[in-house]
């Protein structure tokens, strides 16, 4: 499970955090097609077992995931022209990676609800830390935090300009500072996780 | 379209900048030598399946005025042409080489940002080799810095050597002498 989840969260932050600027805006707009996708997923896992074709699996699922990547490309260039300009190919690196999640975690299920409850408690814990990590990045680079709106992103400024503060900010805004946090976070997240493991251990022989 | 690979390869590698195919390179690191029918397959898939999928994108979906649906229809022929190879390597090789995800990426990213059926190709073909060319550094990184397992330490190096080499490679293109930056 450690190795799993650990390859999960990678996966994701390298498709989420990596190849778009770091605005919240766009962090709000990728998270939801992410939730949604895995979402699809898991309810299209669960027709294809009911309609007994799970050979057809590894065909079928991609299938569904990029159609709904169009789609909400789709509806984004009709709601927001300019922000499905900037973030043109990001839907598909999102459905790319949520088919990769959903294979890992779900090997055979036929309820609809317990498959529902693996995928999304997943994704919507890897949702609150890239939100996190979108809020941080946009207020150490540019001091704002920005909403979509339909002529773009909306800002709010929330520091003053100081030139210390945002010349070290700008480096975590760039690639190079993705990847820095993306390392530090699974640096820090793979020690809770042993220490947690040997607080369960200490306990369970404590019980004995 | 000397500039067209350098582009691709070099400038604006699509491993560094979409992050396309960062874990799948931190993998196949550590055993190059068992990855190299992957490796073997992924260049023959990514190329005959952006061809394929440029032609029919060019002569039928731009006629149609349905030129958004490209990635439906690639998706469609990268998973023929997918199934193909690997049941040809399976039944002569007998090893397991599949590998969707970064494939299907290159194809999209081909037939998406081109403009002729050569630039295509270049460009599929410039995406795979920037791919080949970040696994000998991880592996040279790897061996000076003696990260033998696969611990969160170890990732973490590998990490930070990564990023070190994109701004290596991203750092000319700065204005560095902008005064917001410093």
């Amino acid at each position: 499970m450690k190795t799993n989840s650990r390859l999960i969260f990678l996966a994701l932050s390298t498709a989420i955090l990596i190849p778009f600027p770091g605005r919240l805006g766009y962090g709000i707009i990728l998270l939801l097609a992410l939730n949604l996708m895995t979402l699809i997923a898991a309810a299209s896992r669960v027709l294809i077992v009911k309609i007994s074709l799970k050979e057809l699996q590894h065909v079928i699922v991609p299938v569904m995931l990029i159609t709904s990547a169009l789609v909400f490309r789709n509806l984004l260039v009709m709601i927001s022209p300019v922000i499905a300009l900037t973030l043109s190919f990001g839907f598909f690196l999102t459905a790319v990676s949520s088919f990769f999640v959903s294979s890992f975690f779900i090997p055979d299920m036929e309820n609809f609800s317990s498959e529902l409850k693996t995928g999304i408690k997943s994704t919507l814990v890897f949702s609150a830390y890239a939100l996190f990590i979108f809020a941080f990045r946009d207020i150490a680079g540019y001091g704002t935090l920005t909403v979509p709106s339909t002529e773009g992103l909306r800002s709010v400024l929330i520091l003053q300009e100081s030139r210390g503060f945002t010349s070290l900010g700008l480096f975590f805004n760039t690639i190079p500072g993705a990847i820095v946090i993306i390392a530090v976070t699974q640096v820090i997240y793979s020690i809770i996780l042993d220490n947690y493991r040997k607080i369960d251990i200490e306990e369970s022989a404590d019980v004995r | 379209m000397f500039a067209d690979i350098i582009f691709y390869i070099i400038v604006s590698s699509t491993v560094m900048i979409y992050g396309a195919g960062l874990n799948r390179a931190v993998v196949f690191s550590y055993s190059p030598h068992q990855s190299m029918f992957k490796l073997l397959k992924m260049f023959l898939v990514v190329i005959t399946a952006s061809t394929l999928s440029y032609l029919v994108s060019a002569k039928f979906l731009m006629i149609a005025d349905l030129s958004e649906l490209y990635p439906f229809t690639s998706l469609l022929i990268f998973m023929i042409i997918s199934s193909f190879i690997e049941s040809i390597i399976r039944i002569t090789a007998k090893i397991s080489a599949s590998e969707f995800a970064i494939s299907y990426l290159f194809v999209l990213i081909g037939t998406g940002e081109s403009t002729s059926l050569t630039e295509c190709l270049l460009i599929s073909s410039s995406c795979i080799l920037s791919f080949f060319m970040l696994i000998p550094f991880i592996i040279a990184i790897r061996y000076r810095s003696s990260v033998r397992q696969k611990n969160s330490k170890d990732f973490f190096l590998i990490y930070i050597s990564i990023a070190i080499i994109i701004i290596i490679t991203l750092a000319w293109n700065v204005s560095w002498l902008n005064p917001k930056v410093f």
